[in-house]
């Protein structure tokens, strides 16, 4: 039993450092500008985020976990895992959606046909994707969803409206989940589709968030999607679903990482002069210290389950929560030390720990109910982590 | 990068979940915690831990035993079981890594067969309460009440003691040693307890069993002793965790499983997290020992959580068993109790946040400068 990274996992890493750093030497891209864009707004891709993107996707990057067959790096998921940690950690754009989502769904899940024509693409950033699953009156009980997919011609129309459709303001896709079955048919009538945002009838309407994160609204209004574009068997698009966010299973802490190491920047020229005072705020930040290394273990588990053939199920519910509780909790505790100067925005000149702690509490809401609200990974670790009967 | 038990890991703690399951029945248990506070321990299961090399595995230095060790001290935990194990560890561990000459090796021999139950006196992280006050070339040891989990089942005591110059001595004493002084006291765990006071005496010659120079590094072995109490935490909780589970799994109400309301389900499932979290600290700390890495920061990082993840468990076990947890006649309230008493077995809050923050907080404040 061994915890620490092997010897070809920290090579990995610092032949990633040494990209990085040679990357920011050449200047062939501005990484403090992409730094800075994405600081602004780290949930949509915007122009430099893109080509910063698509240079990842230029020097192989994005297809790390890519069979060699396909064109790819044929590495793990721990490689994965510290190629999103690093970035991340560094304020730059990952590719994720890409990386963790679209791209195994391609290799593992679809048809030849489709992933000779995707697989390039989403390699070399030249596609991008925003998630079509959440509806106005489907979020966690997704199986609800109305968005119709009716067969025409060569293809089919598409009606209804998705929600919470981050980044399709800068997607090329959506990966769209959409009724084909009854009305009543639930998850036995759901199809996936790959549908084309410069479509006719598309409508994307931004909603901002708390946290000056754009999110959106998107209506499809008798939107075409040509048969081809459809992923698997009609009506069999939910095990790609459920397929899909199995590759999802991976929770970077570098975000939180880097919020809580702000914080501790500021901390050490803000200290109490009081001893005693001193002695309880650095050990109220050690219990958050605490809680983000376990967050630390509980990816680096998931990545090395997924690497031995494992699927982790209770154990990516248990990671989810955890460090989602266990973010917001650190940007509150973050603004308990801080005081009055705590509420300065994000943005604001001497914002303290640059703004990234009061921009935390406003940003991290979204981790307890996005992707699965905790509420439901609770119900997946009683079921599957205790064996208690199933609620739903 | 490998977070599996190996094949021989994973059998010894079968074998241990057989022999604590065969052995440490509630009835075993209330034999021995005669009205709520226990005197012995279970000698025939003792010897039993001696003929499968269980009590030897502390009794050499190699750092792999780490693993074994942690393994036992899950088992010993999540069983509830009345045992002075874990503190004849701690002392038979500093001893095989940092003690001398021929004193060492005879109670190390007998150690590990069982006939010589050592238990120690100030080897905690942080404590340096003994003190070895010098008088000439002679150093004196002396301290007061100090309560001694385990000492009226000892037949010896090795003791921490600190010399002036901030420099430690090991020492031995035999449990019926001049000066020694032993007062059992009854604790609300089930584990033997005493109040042990040692009038100020003269350490020289066969009495010293690790030096200055031979306790170097001692940090190291305090801290693995540190997570193999974290680890007999860790089983305790999933051992208070499994009870309940098995509990709301058959316990009707409403003409349904309690198990099967939310309610119940999540309150559960925010212990099983805590729980999850506590065992992978502990394991990468336990995993860093036995490849002879550095654990000090890991281990109070992992004994924090294992304290937190024990207590919370057996709050809510003893809360869904309702009465039934709540009588002498339950497993669940032995684990209750000794969740407990955790908190003066795994070091205060403040020391071990402390360590946290020494290890956490002090490297990283100028990681992020922009």
């Amino acid at each position: 039993m061994d915890f620490a990274l092997s010897k070809e996992h920290q090579a990995f890493r610092e032949e990633l450092l040494a990209y990085l750093d040679g990357l920011r030497q050449s200047r062939v891209i501005d990484l403090d500008a992409v730094s800075e864009e994405y600081d602004q707004d780290p949930k949509a891709l915007q122009t430099k985020g893109l080509a910063f993107v698509r240079q990842l996707g230029k020097d192989g990057w994005l297809g790390i976990g890519v069979p060699k067959k396909y064109g790819g790096r044929g590495l793990g998921f721990v490689e994965q895992w510290l190629f999103l940690e690093e970035l991340k950690y560094q304020s730059l754009p990952t590719g994720q959606l890409l990386i963790q989502s679209i791209i195994p769904a391609l290799v593992f899940l679809a048809s030849d046909e489709i992933r000779k024509r995707f697989l390039p693409l989403c390699m070399s950033g030249d596609v991008m994707f925003a998630i079509g699953y959440s509806e106005p009156n489907a979020g966690s009980d997704l199986a609800a969803l109305t968005t119709r997919a009716t067969k025409t011609d060569g293809g089919y129309r598409i009606n209804g409206t998705k929600i919470w459709t981050t980044n399709a303001q800068n997607a090329t896709h959506l990966w769209l989940a959409a009724r084909t079955g009854a009305p009543d048919s639930r998850h036995k009538g759901i199809s996936l589709f790959i549908m084309p945002t410069d479509q006719s009838g598309v409508t994307i309407q931004p909603i901002i968030t708390q946290a000056d994160e754009q999110t959106n609204q998107v209506f499809l209004d008798d939107v075409f999607v040509d048969e081809d574009l459809r992923v698997g068997d009609e009506n069999e698009g939910w095990k790609f679903i459920m397929a899909q966010l199995n590759f999802e299973r991976l929770f970077c802490i570098s975000e939180m990482l880097r919020e809580f190491h702000s914080l501790l920047h500021w901390w050490k020229s803000h200290k109490p002069a009081d001893t005693s005072a001193y002695e309880f705020e650095r050990r109220e930040l050690a219990k958050v210290a605490a809680d983000i290394e376990v967050c630390r273990l509980m990816a680096k588990r998931a990545a090395w389950m997924m690497d031995t053939g494992r699927v982790p199920e209770a154990e990516a519910s248990i990671s989810k929560v955890f460090y989602s509780t266990t973010h917001l909790r650190a940007s509150i505790e973050g603004l308990k030390l801080m005081g009055p100067p705590g509420q300065v925005r994000f943005g604001e000149r001497d914002a303290p720990a640059y703004g990234r702690i009061e921009r935390g509490y406003r940003a991290t809401p979204v981790y307890n109910f996005g992707a699965g609200a905790n509420e439901i990974q609770r119900d997946i670790i009683a079921n599957r982590g205790l064996d208690l009967p199933r609620i739903r | 990068m490998d977070l599996q038990f190996s094949e021989t890991d994973t059998l010894l703690r079968s074998s241990a979940q057989k022999l604590f399951e065969e052995r440490v029945t509630l009835g075993a248990k209330l034999e021995l915690d005669h009205d709520g506070h226990a005197s012995t321990f279970d000698q025939e299961l003792w010897r039993e831990f001696g003929e499968l090399g269980w009590l030897s595995a502390a009794c050499a230095p190699d750092p792999e035993a780490a693993v074994v060790l942690g393994i036992l001290a899950e088992e010993v935990g999540r069983s509830g079981c009345a045992t002075p194990f874990l503190r004849a560890a701690t002392a038979a561990l500093t001893l095989a890594r940092h003690g001398e000459g021929a004193v060492t090796k005879r109670l190390l021999e007998q150690a590990a067969l069982g006939t010589q139950i050592l238990i120690p006196v100030g080897i905690e992280p942080g404590q340096k309460t003994i003190l070895a006050e010098q008088d000439g070339k002679d150093f004196y040891v002396a301290f007061d009440r100090r309560l001694v989990e385990w000492a009226p089942s000892a037949t010896g005591f090795i003791v921490m003691a600190w010399r002036p110059d901030g420099r430690p001595l090991l020492v031995h004493f035999d449990h019926d040693a001049p000066g020694l002084e032993i007062e059992p006291v009854e604790t609300f765990d089930n584990a033997a307890a005493a109040w042990v006071s040692l009038q100020r005496i003269a350490v020289s010659g066969d009495a010293v069993v690790g030096s200055p120079e031979s306790l170097e590094n001692i940090d190291e072995t305090i801290a693995l002793t540190q997570l193999l109490s974290a680890a007999e935490a860790v089983g305790g909780a999933e051992g208070a965790l499994d009870l309940v589970v098995n509990h709301v799994r058959e316990r009707e109400q409403f003409g349904r499983k309690i198990g099967a309301f939310q309610s119940i389900q999540h309150g559960l499932a925010d212990v099983k997290i805590l729980v999850d979290g506590a065992s992978l600290a502990v394991w990468s700390a336990l995993s860093d020992a036995s490849l002879d890495r550095s654990c000090v920061g890991s281990a109070a990082l992992a004994t924090w959580l294992a304290q937190r993840a024990f207590q919370e468990t057996a709050v809510k076990g003893a809360l869904y068993h309702g009465g039934m947890g709540h009588t002498r006649d339950s497993h669940m309230q032995f684990l209750y109790r000794r969740a407990g008493t955790s908190h003066a077995r795994l070091g205060t809050q403040w020391d071990l946040l402390g360590t946290i923050s020494d290890f956490y907080i002090a490297p990283n404040l100028d990681r992020v400068t922009d």
